[in-house]
């Protein structure tokens, strides 16, 4: 049999898996109420939310991005691994807070948990949320088939064939098996990725003679890739931790990921949940930069650093394990698109559609909306990826600083300072998102640092000084009562 | 076995690589577990979520 058979081969097997998980979480835990598909009826244990959580956020960025960072920048990368963990340690110290709050106001999604916490009577906050949460949601899972697209590209195959495996199986099992299928894929998937890494790294230190040959093939290279500053200057180290800070802060207010703090089975769950996190990011993201050394140290003149692993893979490791291991890049794909394509329904079964259009709407229908809705915005991923993959980069640009950043410190305020307004939270979501935009668009801003961290402080801002000049929510106040 | 392996690139590490690049390894590695399980900890002593389970 051909190597690039037993490749296929290999890659196909862990495609089938996670597609298995997917049907036997149909047949055997069938969700019956909405709270089932969107959020697995709030049973999930630590193990699987850390790992679900990890995954969601944890894209192919890890296998390509972060990698060829690392062959750039050397260990200086390990910043980036400082980043992630300050997000996730604000993240998981909110989270069973937060996992009280959306178990007393019966709250299934982050946009729900917004509007009932300030006693949104009219349905502003949640309306105008969930139509951010939809549109970047949306369109974020169509990045991930697209990215699914091109890893096939890397692959040897072609780009549709790519998008449309992506599409094809994302799809199948979050229809089949809501949050419960994306929370059990996505622990496999998060496995699998570590696999993938520590499998690959210990092969090509062993393959370069060592751990000594290893470091001192990178000093042969340049000294500054040992540094932990990478020759940066004092300013423009403090301004590289700006941007370090600015992407870590988002943790708490990404929808698809603060989700899964929602579907935890409880508070005490969630604080397990964060340590097992934390190892996970850890292992992860020093997985990713150790893949981006190995390489740097191995093949300093490889035209594209990003497709290190890749390329070290089909080195390293036999055909039907290559294919095993390059599934990881798709896992990590397929994990946060997953998660997103759940936000993105959500956004409009619950929030839209039960909670404004229809309150008194059965359980069953719900149910069989939102597979109907998972089906319909794939589908549109899938054409849009396939021939319109352009028009979406703008949404995606904004998916972390517009979104994330801008409604973590709604979250935060909304768990610590009772006096928060929905005008408030109104006001941060509109100026914060604004101040995204405008700050990318201008260069002399946009040069000094991420755009995520001066959002997050203009919705800081505005949170709290249009929140003092408003009514505050008595009504909820009192619901909260005893959970401050 | 990531954990070994971290445990081993840390010791090798120590020989081969400067000192704030070793910190910022193992500081990494290090501070933040610890915070999170100093919360669980302090969660646990307080009772925050003695009457919580299964909401």
């Amino acid at each position: 049999m051909s190597e690039g058979v037993l490749f296929w081969i290999g890659f196909s097997v862990y495609l089938a898996i996670v597609l298995l998980i997917g049907v036997l979480t149909h047949i055997y835990r069938r969700s019956r109420t909405l709270a089932d598909y969107l959020v697995g009826g709030k049973i999930i244990g630590p193990l699987t939310t850390a790992f679900t959580t990890t995954a969601s956020i944890a894209s192919g960025y890890q296998f390509v991005g972060l990698v060829g960072t690392a062959f750039l920048f050397g260990f200086a990368s390990f910043w980036f691994l400082v980043g992630d963990l300050i997000g996730v340690t604000i993240q998981y110290a909110v989270a069973p807070r937060f996992r009280k709050f959306t178990g007393r106001l019966n709250s299934i999604t982050i946009v729900d948990y917004l509007a009932d916490r300030v006693e949104d009577t009219g349905h502003v906050v949640r309306a105008l949320a969930a139509i951010i949460v939809f549109v970047f949601m949306s369109t974020y899972v169509c990045a991930q088939f697209t990215a699914g697209g091109k890893a096939f590209v890397g692959l040897g195959a072609s780009y549709d064939l790519g998008v449309f495996v992506t599409w094809l199986i994302v799809t199948v099992y979050t229809l089949l098996g809501g949050y419960l299928a994306v929370a059990y894929t996505d622990t496999l998937q998060g496995i699998w990725m570590l696999i993938g890494m520590y499998t690959v790294i210990p092969l090509a230190i062993a393959s370069m003679g060592g751990w000594h040959a290893f470091i001192s093939r990178l000093a042969e290279q340049s000294a500054d890739l040992l540094s932990a500053t990478n020759g940066m200057s004092l300013e423009a180290f403090l301004l590289f931790m700006g941007t370090i800070f600015g992407i870590g802060v988002g943790y708490p207010g990404s929808p698809h990921s603060m989700g899964r703090m929602i579907g935890v089975r409880s508070p005490k769950a969630a604080a397990q949940a964060g340590i097992i996190a934390v190892i996970s990011w850890i292992l992860i993201d020093t997985g990713s930069i150790f893949l981006g050394l190995t390489a740097r140290a191995m093949m300093p003149t490889i035209a594209d650093p990003e497709t290190s692993y890749m390329v070290m893979v089909r080195e390293l490791v036999p055909p039907i394990a290559a294919g095993l291991m390059l599934a990881a890049v798709y896992a990590a794909i397929m994990s946060t698109a997953d998660s997103q394509l759940l936000a993105a329904v959500g956004a409009l079964v619950r929030d839209i559609f039960q909670r404004i259009l229809n309150p008194n709407a059965d359980e069953k229908k719900l149910v069989a909306l939102s597979r109907i809705l998972v089906v319909a915005i794939s589908v549109a991923g899938l054409v849009i990826a396939l021939r319109f993959s352009g028009a979406v980069f703008w949404f995606i640009l904004f998916a972390w600083s517009g979104v994330a950043c801008v409604f973590a410190p709604i979250v935060v305020l909304s768990l610590y300072w009772k006096r928060l307004t929905k005008w408030g939270v109104v006001a941060a979501m509109i100026g914060g998102s604004t101040t995204a935009v405008i700050w990318h668009f201008t260069p002399v801003l946009k040069e000094a640092v991420y755009e995520g961290f001066p959002a997050a402080v203009v919705s800081f801002l505005l949170a709290v000084v249009v929140s003092l000049l408003t009514k505050p929510p008595e009504k909820v106040i009192k619901i909260l009562e005893g959970v401050w | 076995m990531q954990l070994q392996y971290l445990a081993l690139a840390a010791s090798a590490a120590a020989h081969d690589l400067p000192l704030e690049t070793y910190l910022l390894m193992i500081g990494s590695w290090t501070v933040f577990p610890l915070i999170m399980v100093l919360l669980y900890v302090r969660g646990v002593k307080k009772g925050l979520w003695e009457d919580e389970e299964h909401e």
